[in-house]
């Protein structure tokens, strides 16, 4: 039997503690090697690029080892590249792109995108973030994406005029056919609504939709349960697009005017009302400082559930399943969303974060703050939220909406036939797009 | 004869016809070799990837691209879009070739014997062809914009409110509309390329033919157009494989819209590959384009080559 020597097991013990150290040092080297983060965003507006620029700038003070490279694109562009370059391996780190499933639900679907999971219950991100915002980004019961703003989809009336024309903001469908009747006749556009691109449409439909199914059942639908070729969305589809075209609500031939035309229709107080999102904000602030502007839900269509506040995820956060860095990466999506930051993309870019915050020592206009406390109520009883249905939809959904809608105006399609279409192309659309929100 | 070749007096007497070709016409290849690279990189590759593609489902993201067979061009048939964009582009083919060859021939005959002010004239009529199409399609937005247009502002000067309209926004006139921008922007090419061709033509020909009394029309018809022939040929070809791709300045103006009014294949093929994800159906389509652009090109130069003949 061997003798015991007890300078052999001290120094066991010396080097087992010197290992247990020498791990977290080893690691906070590594740590500070250089690391590249290569950031694709879509802040392309000049404002929105800069404070993008200014926040992404502080990461990098606090973090020496970590250099941002971004490239900016525009949404289209976005689409266009994104898919070839992360499915190719060239793409970035962390990617600031559409959530829903014809965009970031493709990439999740082809395991190119990280599950964010882990990270979100190291940095506490469900804690922080709103949990209708968090739901968004989840797929499959997995969360991807962080999401950065979140939208509010109502009416804005320019107050200032109508007080002096004597006008009242329209509650009801049946007040808002009345009320276009008398804006016409006092030489003004009604509402700016213009649909030449398309889109514009889909927040429209969106809005009488939820009050016509009630938001549980859009949930239900986007849940891939029941039908859209119902007399509920018929309803919902004539209230904005035929009655509202029949009752003289728009401008004339709104399919041949671009969206931007149609802000600046009611920028400059010849349009009264505008159903439209609170991404438009900032413009409004800008663009009309002579005019008192309010923003409330679209007016009540009768049979529906009442009015409901459109909210959904425009864009979020994605970190790339090929990425060497996701430890940076993961901190970069952190600081985003650190109070510091969070403040600066309100104030910055008058983005409405899905994070609480006290505005109070924020500089931001009234119609920022009803927003942002709108968006704050969420839960409270009283106040209904609906989906946004288009960030949720499949592509084939989507390009229904677009085409279809524009048909309906110009008078070459019914309300029925669109909804027959819109349930073919959500059929059609919703097999090859598996990832569907997760609510 | 050795004098004629890159290296011919070096030529060993003993060498292969093989080592003689290649000794003969290696620095040809070399000269050749970076656009045959570049070709076969950039064009053949991508061409019978495309043919791949279109055998598959594949969504543009996936690692798997699954095998479907003639799927794809079975589903072509069936579908409603892409007939209705076929129609579309064939109508682009047929107005957007001939407008601007009428229209530019028109004015090269008119400056063609110089008069004062020729290269002010030629300049402006060429001015449109050095504009990128995105922006050509932007100021025709601006245009045709129903609340601020110069159209609509100029029709109504004038008492012609009754025609005024949403031009890219009525689908019945919406395709033409986007027409008249790309006429508009094609007609500086023809009008150069057939200003030049006309320089070439024999004006002893023409004053024979005015001494045998054919008149404005018979000396245009019989004497200048067959002269321009190879000319007209270049320039036909040429508007009509552009116009089966036509994409820009309709994406530009209207995006395919309103309600697929204005869809063409290749917009709608950008559609299906980048919007909707389906790369697979997108590359059908786009093999559909390359086969009827070849077909037709083909054709017209075949016929023309027959009627030369």
């Amino acid at each position: 039997m061997p003798r015991s020597r007890p300078w052999l097991a001290a120094l066991s013990v010396i080097a087992f503690l010197i290992s247990l150290t020498a791990g977290p040092l080893l690691s906070d080297a590594q740590a500070q090697e250089p690391v590249e983060l290569r950031v694709w965003d879509q802040f392309t507006n000049p404002t929105e690029s800069e404070n993008a620029e200014a926040i992404y700038a502080a990461f990098e003070e606090q973090n020496p080892n970590v250099t941002i490279t971004r490239e900016s694109f525009s949404t289209d562009q976005m689409r266009d590249v994104v898919n070839t370059a992360i499915s190719s391996g060239t793409g970035p780190d962390v990617i600031f792109y559409d959530a829903g499933p014809g965009y970031a639900g493709v990439l999740a679907d082809a395991d190119l995108l990280l599950p964010l999971e882990d990270y979100a219950s190291q940095h506490g991100w469900t804690e922080r973030v709103a949990e209708p915002a968090i739901e968004a980004t989840t797929i499959d019961g997995t969360l991807y994406g962080m999401p950065l703003q979140t939208d509010l989809i109502g009416m804005y009336y320019n107050q200032t005029l109508l007080e002096q024309e004597g006008l009242e903001v329209p509650q009801t469908l049946d007040e808002l056919v009345t009320f276009c009747g008398e804006a016409v006749e006092k030489g003004y556009i009604p509402t700016a609504f213009a649909d030449n691109d398309g889109w514009p449409a889909f927040h429209q439909f969106s809005m009488t939709a939820n009050q016509m199914v009630g938001p549980d059942g859009i949930q239900a639908l986007l849940n891939n349960e029941g039908s859209w070729d119902t007399p509920e969305i018929v309803t919902a589809i004539e209230a904005f697009f035929v009655t509202l075209r029949d009752a003289g609500c728009f401008p004339e031939d709104p399919v041949a005017i671009p969206y931007e035309d149609g802000n600046s229709l009611f920028y400059n107080g010849e349009a009264l009302l505008h159903t439209t999102g609170s991404w438009l904000i900032a413009e409004i602030e800008e663009q009309m400082p002579d005019f008192e502007v309010g923003f409330v839900p679209f007016p009540e269509i009768e049979g529906g559930v009442g009015r409901v506040w459109i909210s959904g995820v425009g864009s979020a956060w994605y970190i790339a399943s090929a990425t060497q860095n996701p430890d940076e990466a993961a901190a970069f999506i952190d600081y985003l969303f650190s109070q510091e930051a969070v403040e600066q993309w309100i104030e910055g870019s008058r983005y409405f974060v899905p994070v609480e915050v006290d505005t109070a020592n924020i500089e931001i206009g009234p119609l920022n703050s009803q927003v942002i406390e709108t968006l704050q109520t969420a839960g409270d009883e009283g106040v209904q939220f609906g989906y946004n249905v288009d960030v949720l939809a499949p592509p084939e959904f989507n390009e229904m909406m677009s085409s279809g809608f524009q048909a309906i105006l110009v008078g070459g399609k019914t309300a029925e036939q669109q909804a027959a279409d819109l349930e073919a192309a959500w059929n059609e659309g919703m097999p090859a797009s598996e990832a569907t929100p997760s609510s | 004869m050795a004098g004629t070749t890159l290296d011919g007096p070096f030529i060993a007497p003993s060498s292969s016809p093989v080592a003689r070709s290649w000794r003969r016409y290696r620095a040809g290849i070399f000269f050749v070799l970076p656009a045959l690279i570049l070709y076969l990189l950039f064009m053949v590759y991508p061409f019978f990837r495309s043919i791949y593609f279109s055998l598959t489902s594949w969504n543009g993201v996936t690692a798997v691209k699954e095998w479907v067979g003639l799927a794809n061009y079975r589903e072509l048939i069936g579908d409603r879009l892409f007939w209705l964009s076929l129609q579309h582009t064939i109508i682009w083919v047929i107005v957007g070739t001939i407008a601007p060859i009428v229209i530019g021939m028109l004015l090269a005959i008119l400056l063609w014997r110089r008069p004062k002010g020729f290269t002010l004239f030629r300049t402006f009529f060429f001015m449109p062809q050095v504009l990128s199409t995105v922006v050509i399609g932007i100021v025709w937005n601006w245009i045709y914009n129903p609340i601020f247009g110069i159209l609509n502002e100029a029709l109504d000067a004038v008492g012609l409110e009754d025609i005024s309209r949403g031009w890219l926004g009525d689908p019945d006139v919406a395709l033409y509309a986007v027409l008249v921008a790309a006429i508009w922007a094609t007609i500086g090419f023809v009008f150069v390329i057939l200003l030049a061709g006309l320089q070439n033509v024999s004006k002893d020909l023409l004053e024979a033919a005015t001494i045998d009394g054919a008149n404005v029309w018979q000396r245009f018809w019989n004497v200048t157009v067959p002269q321009l022939a190879g000319v007209l040929n270049v320039v036909i070809a040429l508007l009509l494989i552009g116009g089966f791709s036509v994409f820009d300045v309709v994406f530009v103006m209207t995006g395919g819209g309103p309600a697929n009014a204005t869809e063409v294949l290749a917009t709608y093929t950008y559609k299906e590959a980048f919007t909707q994800n389906n790369v697979g159906y997108a590359s059908a389509l786009a093999v559909v384009i390359t086969v009827i652009s070849l077909i037709a090109s083909v054709t017209f130069i075949r016929l023309r080559e027959r009627q030369e003949a």
